[in-house]
């Protein structure tokens, strides 16, 4: 099986074909028949397989034609369009009420009491995913994924058709999830991975299955009966009730399967899919793609990194391990699954089980998946797994050159990499590092997995300073083929900052000419063991074998990143660039300097005048406050959790509170909040989305850094907003058991002075935080940081109209004059 | 005295008062008039302990007058019963009662995000009293024709130092509870019960808990 993946990996290109698709039955025809050994193939001392792949060649040639790649030359991020669902629009509550009527009365108590926390629960989890600005809803992605349903449904059973929706979730990993409101939720990274249309709607099918028999309340309830050694689980120990509860969630995800084979199996779509499908799911850790990394990618003709960066040898990917013990998970391990699939083939002869494995359109199936690999870069880099969004925008550049939505989030995710890279190193940080540096000289166990892992292992290996000169060297190249992109000029201008203040790089440090350059290509021409490994003849090529075999001191000091920008710095704009960034450099280093200058007192004070400004009146008359959050944690029951319906009601509370404090304080205050929505929003609903986005990344860096997001989609939105101002704002309640420390059965004898005091020693610990924070979205700075902290006090409704009606007036208060 | 109070009074509300312009206080309500009771049972004589709770009762007036801070003027009064042992294990049962006025700074704490008037607090003041002597039956002076009991009077001055916390009901009832200490600074009394009057007032001060209701304006 190995084997059959890898090469799947590596042939599933966007012009994954015909043959990749026969290639992988054949192979899966293969493994049905038990010809296997230890799980790689072994094609030369297997005549009859060689025999077959032979003759299956002719249709490779053919086969390998590349289809015609989807045109994306000006693809757009994705984006939710026309009118919103109903069920974005009716609020939780509501959802919540309306689910509380289809519990069962009859049944126990506790049951019913279990059923309606799990209705409070799940609709309140699925809601705060829908506005998590992760869902998208009628893009490109989702109604393709509907119109596979329909395919797949639509004869088979409409009724149940009409209960279920499909959404895709903004996420690289390889998932798909069903809820009991029949919302059936596909990920990005899923779609990247698919071959063929029949595949994903087997994916489709398994989760339908899970919808139609009710799993996830089942499942719910069966959690439930094992806490508490209800039925099945009673006398029994917790080990093996815990043991016993997962056994019930395999066997409904085997139910999943084989049902849902059923109705691929009644559907005109290929069932052998299925097995393909459990094929992509063991190698769910695994990128799309297994494109060959070279690292003359990020390089260009006066820009070389020494070899020693690059890992020659690296490991292959491997699916997931067969013999996997999976008597703790909740899911059969796929190995399992997949026999289990292959097994009901063998049941099913004289039963028609050819189909098509397009039926929707095998182009539109292709438009989709590279839409979604478009999409996996981005996404990525919005979680700061920027090796990962490098090497998949990396392998779709293979198919896209100088594409520029590919530009684009290339750049996003090198500069992001290279202020992570320019931080300080955390513990794992350092574990990582020590993990790329030896990777050569590692064990085969430790060596890199797959090109990814090469890649991942190149960046490791590369200093801050190269790897940030690699960076700006790829913006400005993109910055000079879209100058009209102000995006990738802002970027260009964080990755001279990052140059000139982290790495304490200046103009002067850099070549302006080639002589430095060819007298290094051309020393090691002159020595003639090194003469030898020159492949070429060009400056280039003898540069290369210079930086890599010369000894240091021939070198003479000088880094391999130090003529980079030779062709660069004869360019104004790139010169006026720089030199604004290590004005930019030196301000913070003289700002700093003087700062250590200081005495503490004279800091202390500085730091106290500077908290109140941010603290202080502002004199702004109109914020755009973003999805204001509230949220009650209840860590004093069994169930240490988000107290849903508190939160629920929490969040009416501040909303109004919100409303009327404005109103009263003379603020225009306009609220992009998830309950403040129609059918006619969406494009408010994507504004929520992007404003979540970019406080979600503003929180990753530095105030005075520009973020690696699209600052002009901000703009945008303060345009047509009409202010610069928007604020994220939490209020969060934590209540907790009150601990009975030393000094709190000491005040027990003050009971007879405050018997007051037994209130407090009777009731709850409860603390409140409250959080607020406005941007200037304009220039990416806060203007405004509250952070409040009431510990061991009650969160009451004065409490929050007061500390609400404070922030607003705060806010309108004009600035004091110095 | 009255010139000091005038001073005191000046300072603490010319300072708070242009500190921080535009104050809103609870939703803009700015005054609160309210009740208070507080008492100090342990600090009577050994006597007294269990049995005396030194109930005092009054009114104030507080101002919001900053983002944490508000101003109040008060009103109290009692009547303290007290059991004044003389030689030969002779106790009378003689009564004070007094009233007094005062001032105090309410500053609701940051660091617990109190904003006036609600959260945490702090309270610093100056109270002025006046008190008089209520002989017993059983006192043997009151039979004395050298003592006029009834004209013994006590001055007092005491500044104190108060930690609460207040809240607000229905957007319109404050409520606050707390622990006073204070400490006579200036006590002058006639003379004759004058010991007794300085010691019965100065237990009541020393440490004390207070309950108070009041309405927003």
């Amino acid at each position: 099986m190995a084997i059959s993946n890898i090469l799947r990996l590596t042939a599933q290109g966007p012009q994954n074909n015909l043959f990749s698709i026969q290639f992988c039955h054949f192979l899966t025809l293969c493994n049905y028949h038990k010809v296997r050994s230890n799980g790689n193939f072994d094609y030369m001392n297997n005549p009859r397989l060689f025999l077959v792949l032979f003759m299956l060649l002719p249709a490779l040639f053919f086969a390998q034609t590349p289809k015609a790649l989807p045109n994306l030359d000006n693809y757009q991020s994705a984006r939710s369009n026309g009118p919103l669902p109903k069920e974005f629009l009716i609020s939780t509550a509501e959802k919540y009420e309306a689910d509380k009527q289809k519990i069962d009365q009859a049944q126990d108590k506790k049951m019913q009491k279990a059923e309606e926390q799990f209705y409070l629960q799940t609709n309140y989890s699925v809601d705060q995913m829908r506005f998590s600005g992760e869902v998208l809803v009628n893009d490109t992605l989702s109604l393709y994924v509907n119109r596979v349903a329909d395919s797949l449904l639509l004869k088979q059973d409409p009724e149940l058709r009409k209960k279920i929706n499909f959404y895709i979730l903004r996420s690289p990993a390889v998932n798909a999830f069903t809820t009991n409101q029949g919302i059936i939720f596909v990920t990005v990274g899923l779609l990247t991975r698919l071959h063929t249309e029949a595949e994903l709607a087997y994916v489709l099918a398994h989760e339908v299955i899970h919808f139609k028999n009710h799993h996830v309340l089942v499942g719910y309830e069966e959690g439930v009966k094992a806490q508490e050694g209800i039925g099945q689980y009673d006398e029994t120990t917790f080990e093996n009730r815990f043991l016993k509860r997962h056994r019930y969630a395999r066997g409904q995800e085997s139910e999943a399967d084989i049902e849902g084979f059923e109705l691929l199996l009644n559907s005109n779509y290929d069932p052998h899919a299925a097995i393909t499908a459990f094929d992509i799911l063991s190698l769910a850790d695994a990128p799309f793609s297994d494109t060959t990394f070279t690292k003359s990618f990020f390089e260009s003709n006066y820009f070389r990194f020494p070899s020693k960066f690059y890992v020659d040898t690296i490991k292959a990917i491997k699916p997931q391990n067969e013999d996997e013990d999976d008597d703790l998970a909740t899911h059969p391990s796929v190995y399992k699954r997949r026999k289990v699939i292959v097994k009901r083939f063998g049941k099913l002869s004289g039963t028609d089980t050819t189909g098509n494995n397009f039926l929707v359109s095998e182009s539109m199936f292709r438009k989709v998946r590279e839409m979604a690999r478009f999409e996996e870069c981005a996404e990525h880099t919005a979680v700061t797994e920027f090796n990962e969004a490098i090497y998949s925008n990396y392998a779709e550049q293979k198919y896209y050159p100088h594409n520029h939505y590919l530009d684009r989030e290339m750049i996003r995710a090198m500069y992001g990499s290279v202020i992570k890279k320019n931080k300080l190193y955390s513990l794992d940080d350092l574990s990582a590092l020590f993990a790329s540096l030896f990777a050569s000289a590692l064990e085969d166990d430790e060596k890199p997995v797959g090109e990814q892992g090469r890649l991942a292992a190149f960046i490791g290996k590369t200093d801050a300073t190269g790897w940030n000169v690699a960076a700006l060297n790829y913006a400005w190249e993109a910055h000079l083929r879209y100058p009209n992109d102000n995006d990738i000029t802002l970027w260009c201008t964080g990755l001279f900052r990052e140059l000139t203040w982290k790495n304490d790089l200046r103009m002067k440090d850099f070549e302006k000419t080639d002589s430095v350059f060819i007298a290094i290509g051309n020393k090691a021409k002159a020595d003639t063991a090194i003469a030898k490994k020159i492949k070429g003849d060009s400056p280039e090529a003898r540069f290369q074998a210079g930086i890599d075999h010369l000894e240091k001191d021939s070198l003479d000091h000088f880094h391999y990143w130090q003529f980079a920008f030779i062709n660069e710095l004869k360019d104004s704009s790139f010169v006026q660039q720089f030199r604004l960034a290590e004005q930019f450099a030196d301000s913070i280093v003289a700002s700093d300097s003087l700062w250590d200058e200081k005495s503490n007192r004279e800091q202390r004070k500085i730091r106290t005048v500077k908290k109140n400004e941010f603290s202080g009146p502002q004199g702004i008359s109109k914020v755009v406050a973003v999805n204001p959050m509230y949220v009650a944690y209840d860590d004093t029951g069994a169930n240490q959790d988000v107290d849903v319906s508190t939160t629920l009601a929490g969040h009416d509370k501040l909303v109004g509170e919100m409303k009327a404090s404005a109103k009263k304080a003379n603020l225009d205050l306009q609220l992009l909040d998830s309950d403040d929505l129609d059918t006619g929003s969406v494009e408010r609903f994507n504004d929520l989305v992007t404003a979540s986005e970019w406080f979600d990344q503003r929180q990753n860096y530095k105030d005075n850094q520009i973020l690696p997001y699209p600052q002009e989609k901000m703009k945008a939105m303060a345009a047509k907003y009409g202010t610069n101002y928007f604020m994220w704002s939490a209020y969060l309640t934590y209540k907790s058991k009150r601990h009975f420390t030393f000094f709190r059965i000491l005040s027990l004898a003050a009971l007879p002075i405050a018997p007051h005091i037994a209130y407090r020693l009777a009731t709850r610990q409860e603390d409140v935080y409250y959080i607020s924070i406005i941007y200037d979205v304009v220039t990416g700075k806060p203007v405004y940081v509250q952070r409040t902290e009431m510990l061991n006090q009650k969160a009451t409704d004065a409490r929050l109209r007061l500390h609400v009606f404070d922030l607003m007036r705060t806010l309108t208060t004009p600035k004091k004059n110095k | 005295m009255k010139k000091f109070l005038l001073i005191s009074a000046l300072f603490f509300s010319a300072n708070f008062l242009t500190a921080t312009p535009g104050t809103g206080g609870y939703l803009g309500h700015r005054l609160i008039v309210g009740a208070e009771v507080s008492y100090s049972p342990f600090f009577t004589s050994i006597q007294d302990f269990y049995t005396r709770y030194n109930f005092q009762y009054g009114g104030s007036v507080n101002c919001i007058v900053s983002r944490r801070s508000q101003l109040g003027v008060n009103y109290n009064m009692w009547s303290l019963g007290g059991n004044q042992v003389f030689d030969h294990n002779l106790v009378a049962s003689d009564r004070v009662k007094g009233m007094e006025f005062g001032m105090n700074i309410r500053t609701f704490r940051k660091k617990r995000g109190g904003i006036a008037p609600i959260g945490k607090f702090y309270d610093i003041g100056l109270n002025y009293s006046q008190n008089k002597f209520f002989p017993g039956n059983d006192n043997p002076g009151s039979s004395d024709p050298n003592y006029d009991l009834s004209k013994m009077t006590e001055i007092q001055m005491a500044p104190h130092v108060a930690f609460g916390t207040q809240m607000v009901f229905w957007n319109r009832v404050v409520a606050n509870t707390g622990v006073r200490f204070a400490y006579p600074i200036y006590q002058k009394t006639t003379n004759a019960v004058g010991d007794f009057m300085q010691r019965r007032l100065a237990n009541k001060e020393y440490c004390s808990v207070f309950f108070g209701v009041g309405i927003l304006l």
